[in-house]
C-alpha cells in the first residue's frame, strides 16, 4: 500500500509545529530540501512494517505479532540493511513524542495548550525475547488513514453519508457531507474537461480505462442517495425528528427547505459531471478533436517584424480574434455637437435687467374704458335713467375699435367706478328688457340694470 | 424567453461581450442581472433559435458551469458571445476603435497602430502561453494566467532591444522594425497601457487588482474557438519558427525571480 498520499498530505503541518519561528522575525520560506538521506529507505521500512503487523493483527487479534517474517523478507529486499538497523525501525515506531496544540474553543488570548504523548504507532513487549511488536490503537488508525488516502476516489464522494446523517438525526451535518460530494464530483467534472483539452488521443483512452468506473459510479451513487434523501425528508417521522433538532439549537441556520436546495445543487452538479462525460465519450470515439499544442508566440514576434503580413490576412486575423467593436450606422450623441449652429455667438455677456422704476404702467382696461366714457356716463345720467340697453344702442361698449362688454358691465354693476363726486347712484333692474346684438355675433339676453341718479335732497 | 428578450439579449451580449449570473471581479452591469435569469429559464428551443439568430452574425453563445472550469463560482452561469469558428464575421465589425485606442500620438498611421497592436498581443499571448508551458487548446489554465503590468512592461522592452540590436542596418524592408523601435521616453508605457486598457474594455482581459491583470474565461474561449480562423492562419510552421533561434533569447531566467 502507497503511504505517499497519507504523508504528503501531513508533512508542511507537521513542520509547523515543529517549526522554532519566532513571531515578528524575518518570514524565510522553508527549505524545498527535507533534511534526511534521501533515499526513502527508512520510510520504506517503516511502512511495510506498518502493514505487516496490521495483516497480521487481522488473524491473531491484538495478540503480540513476531517479526521474524518480516525481517527476512526486509533483509531480502535491502541488503544492505541489518538486523539491528530494523530493530531500531522498530523502536523509533514504538516511542511515543509530545504533540501540543490550541483547542478549537479557546477563544482568546493567553491560550490553553493541550498536549498529548499517546503518539506511539506500535507497542513493545515489556519482557524480553524474540522480536515482537503490536499496533496501538493510534497506529491502527493510521493505516486506516493511509489506507483512505490511498484510495480518495472512494472515501471522498460517498453520498450515503448524507442518508446515514438524515437516519440518525444529525441535520447539522448535511450540508457538510452535500459540500464534500459537491467539491468531489466538480473535481472529477474539471478534470474530464481538463483530459479534453491536452493533446494526443492515447493517453485520453488510457485515462478513459481508468477513470469510467469512477465517473460512472459517482453519478449513480449521487442519484441513487438524493432520491433516497428526498423520501426519507418527506416522511412525517423525519420532519418531526427535524423539529426536535432544531429546538434543542436555536443558533442553527437551517431549515427543510435549505437541505432541499442542497440536494437539488447536487443534482444539478451531478448533472454537469454527466454531461460532461457523455462529450468525453463523444470526444474519445469520433476522433475528431484536435487542440492546438504549445505555440511560440515570441518566435512569432520576430518573424514577423521581418516578414509584416499581407493587410489583407492582418485583417482577417484581427477580425477573427483582436478585439472588436460595432459600428452601426447610427448618429451617436458626439457626433452632432459640431454641426449645431454656433447660435450662442449671438449673445451677449449681459444679462436681461427689469427696470420697474423707469417705465411707466400701462393703463388696465378699466382705466381705459373709464378714460374714454365715464364723461358721456356722467351726462347722461345727470339727465335720467340709464339703462344698459341704451347704453350698449349709444355704442359705449366700443373704445378705440374693441368692444369692452364686461368693463361697461362692470360699471353699471359697481357705480363707484365713476368717480367720487358722483352723488348716490342706485341700480335697479327690469326684468327680461336686455337683449342686445353685440355685432360680433355674440347677444345678451336677461334682466336690464338701470342706473338712477338721485340727489341728495337738500 | 419570447422575441423581445431575445433582441435584449443579443443587444446586451454585442456590448458586454459576458453574462455572469455571479459575477466574480466586478459587479453586475446594468440589466445583467435580470438576463441571466431569462437565459437560465430559457427552454432548448428557444436557445436553439437564439444561437441561429447569432450564428446568422457570426456569432455563438457558449454557456459554462462551475462543473466546466475552476474559477466559477458555485451555481453560477456564464453566457459568453464568442466569435463563431465556421461563420463569417458580420458586416458590422469596426476595427476602428482599436486602431484608435493603440494611437499615442495624433497624427499616426493606421499601420503604425496595427503593427504595435499585433507585436503587444504576440508578447501577450506569449507572457501567458508560450512561457507556461500552456497549449493554445487548455481553456482551464485561463486563472493562473496572471501577470502585472510591469513584468508585461519589461518583456516588451526586453524584445524591442532585441529588434533593436539586430536590425540596426535600416534596411529598406525594415518597416516594422523602424516603427517598433521610433520610441522615446514613456512611450513605450502609454502603448502598453493602451493595449491593455483595449483589451480590459473588451471583456478579454481582467484587471483583478490594480497592476495585475487576468486572462478572462472568455478570452481563453476565443483564442480557443477561432484560433484556426485567427491567428492560425497568420503564424507560421514550427519549422519556420525555430528558424529564428538564434535571435530569440527567452529572459526566463529574470522570470524565475519574479514567480515567487
Amino acid at each position: 500500500m502507497d503511504w505517499t498520499p497519507f504523508l504528503t498530505a501531513a508533512l508542511r503541518v507537521a513542520d509547523l509545529h515543529d517549526s522554532g519561528h519566532t513571531p515578528g522575525s524575518f518570514a524565510n520560506p522553508p527549505d524545498e530540501k527535507r533534511s534526511g538521506r534521501g533515499d526513502g529507505l527508512w520510510l520504506d521500512i517503516g511502512c511495510r512494517l506498518l502493514d505487516f503487523v496490521h495483516e497480521a493483527d487481522q488473524e491473531l487479534n491484538d495478540n503480540w505479532v513476531p517479526l521474524g517474517v518480516f525481517f527476512e523478507e526486509t533483509l531480502a529486499r535491502h541488503p544492505a540493511v541489518g538486523v539491528e538497523d530494523l530493530r531500531w525501525v522498530v523502536i523509533h515506531l514504538s516511542t511515543p513524542c509530545v504533540v501540543y496544540a490550541i483547542p478549537a474553543d479557546s477563544e482568546c488570548p493567553p491560550h490553553r495548550v493541550r498536549s498529548t504523548k499517546a503518539t506511539a504507532l506500535l507497542e513493545r513487549p515489556p519482557f524480553k525475547g524474540p522480536d515482537r511488536c503490536r499496533l496501538t490503537p493510534l497506529g491502527r488508525q493510521a493505516v486506516h488513514l493511509a489506507r483512505a488516502g490511498d484510495q480518495w476516489l472512494y472515501a471522498h464522494h460517498d453520498a450515503e453519508k448524507i442518508i446515514t446523517a438524515i437516519k440518525a438525526g444529525d441535520f447539522g451535518e448535511i450540508p457538510r457531507h452535500a459540500a464534500d460530494v459537491t467539491h468531489s464530483l466538480r473535481t472529477l467534472s474539471q478534470e474530464i474537461v481538463r483530459l479534453l483539452e491536452l493533446p494526443g488521443h492515447d493517453e485520453l483512452f488510457a485515462a478513459f480505462e481508468e477513470r469510467q468506473n469512477h465517473y460512472l459510479e459517482s453519478l449513480q451513487k449521487v442519484q441513487s442517495a438524493v432520491s433516497e434523501a428526498r423520501h426519507l425528508l418527506a416522511l412525517g417521522s423525519v420532519e418531526n425528528a427535524f423539529e426536535v433538532w432544531r429546538d434543542s439549537r436555536p443558533s442553527a441556520d437551517l431549515s427543510l427547505v435549505q437541505i432541499f436546495t442542497l440536494l437539488h445543487q447536487l443534482l444539478q452538479t451531478a448533472e454537469g459531471l454527466g454531461r460532461n462525460f457523455s462529450g468525453f465519450i463523444r470526444a474519445i470515439t469520433s476522433r475528431q478533436r484536435t487542440p492546438v499544442g504549445l505555440l511560440r508566440f515570441d518566435l512569432a514576434f520576430y518573424h514577423f517584424v521581418m516578414n509584416p503580413p499581407a493587410p489583407a490576412v492582418l485583417s482577417a486575423a484581427f477580425k477573427a480574434s483582436a478585439p472588436w467593436s460595432c459600428g452601426v450606422s447610427a448618429v451617436g450623441p458626439d457626433d452632432a455637437r459640431g454641426v449645431l449652429p454656433a447660435a450662442s455667438e449671438g449673445d451677449t455677456a449681459e444679462p436681461m435687467t427689469f427696470d420697474e422704476a423707469k417705465a411707466p404702467p400701462l393703463p388696465s382696461e378699466m382705466e381705459a374704458f373709464l378714460a374714454a366714457r365715464s364723461a358721456e356716463i356722467c351726462a347722461a345720467l345727470a339727465q335720467g335713467p340709464v339703462s344698459l340697453s341704451t347704453a350698449f344702442g349709444a355704442g359705449w361698449a366700443e373704445v378705440g375699435g374693441r368692444l369692452h362688454v364686461g368693463e361697461l358691465m362692470g360699471v353699471f354693476s359697481a357705480p363707484d367706478w365713476l368717480g367720487k363726486d358722483i352723488d348716490t347712484v342706485r341700480i335697479g333692474y327690469r326684468p327680461g328688457g336686455l337683449s342686445v346684438d353685440l355685432g360680433d355675433g355674440r347677444r345678451l339676453a336677461g334682466d336690464d340694470l338701470v342706473l338712477t341718479l338721485e340727489r341728495s335732497t337738500p | 424567453m419570447n422575441y423581445h428578450e431575445m433582441g435584449q439579449v443579443v443587444a446586451y451580449l454585442l456590448r458586454y461581450r459576458v453574462i455572469e449570473s455571479k459575477p466574480v471581479h466586478r459587479r453586475h452591469f446594468p440589466g445583467e442581472r435580470d438576463l441571466a435569469v431569462v437565459l437560465h429559464t430559457a427552454d432548448p428551443k428557444s436557445i436553439d433559435h437564439l444561437q441561429q439568430l447569432l450564428a446568422g452574425q457570426g456569432f455563438l453563445l457558449v454557456a459554462k458551469t462551475d462543473t466546466d472550469y475552476r474559477g466559477i463560482a458555485t451555481g453560477e452561469w456564464v453566457w459568453m458571445l464568442v466569435r463563431h469558428a465556421e461563420h463569417n464575421p458580420p458586416p458590422h465589425f469596426s476595427q476602428a476603435p482599436l486602431f484608435l485606442a493603440m494611437k499615442i500620438r495624433p497624427n499616426e498611421t493606421n499601420e503604425s497602430a496595427g503593427v504595435w497592436f499585433l507585436h503587444l498581443w504576440l508578447l501577450y499571448l506569449s507572457l501567458i502561453y508560450t512561457q507556461r508551458g500552456r497549449g493554445v487548446g487548455e481553456v482551464s489554465g485561463y486563472l493562473d494566467a496572471t501577470f502585472e503590468r510591469e513584468k508585461f512592461l519589461r518583456l516588451v522592452e526586453h524584445h524591442i532591444e532585441e529588434v533593436r540590436k539586430t536590425h540596426d542596418a535600416g534596411s529598406a524592408e525594415a518597416r516594422v522594425a523602424k516603427i517598433l523601435t521610433d520610441t522615446k521616453g514613456q512611450s513605450l508605457g502609454r502603448r502598453v497601457n493602451a493595449f491593455l486598457a483595449l483589451m480590459c474594455d473588451s471583456a478579454l482581459l481582467l484587471e483583478t487588482a490594480p497592476g495585475v491583470y487576468q486572462q478572462s474565461l472568455l478570452g481563453a474561449v476565443e483564442i480557443d474557438q477561432s484560433f484556426q480562423r485567427g491567428m492560425g492562419v497568420l503564424i507560421p510552421d514550427a519549422s519556420v519558427l525555430e528558424g529564428i533561434v538564434n535571435i530569440a533569447a527567452q529572459p526566463s531566467e529574470t522570470d524565475a525571480e519574479d514567480n515567487l
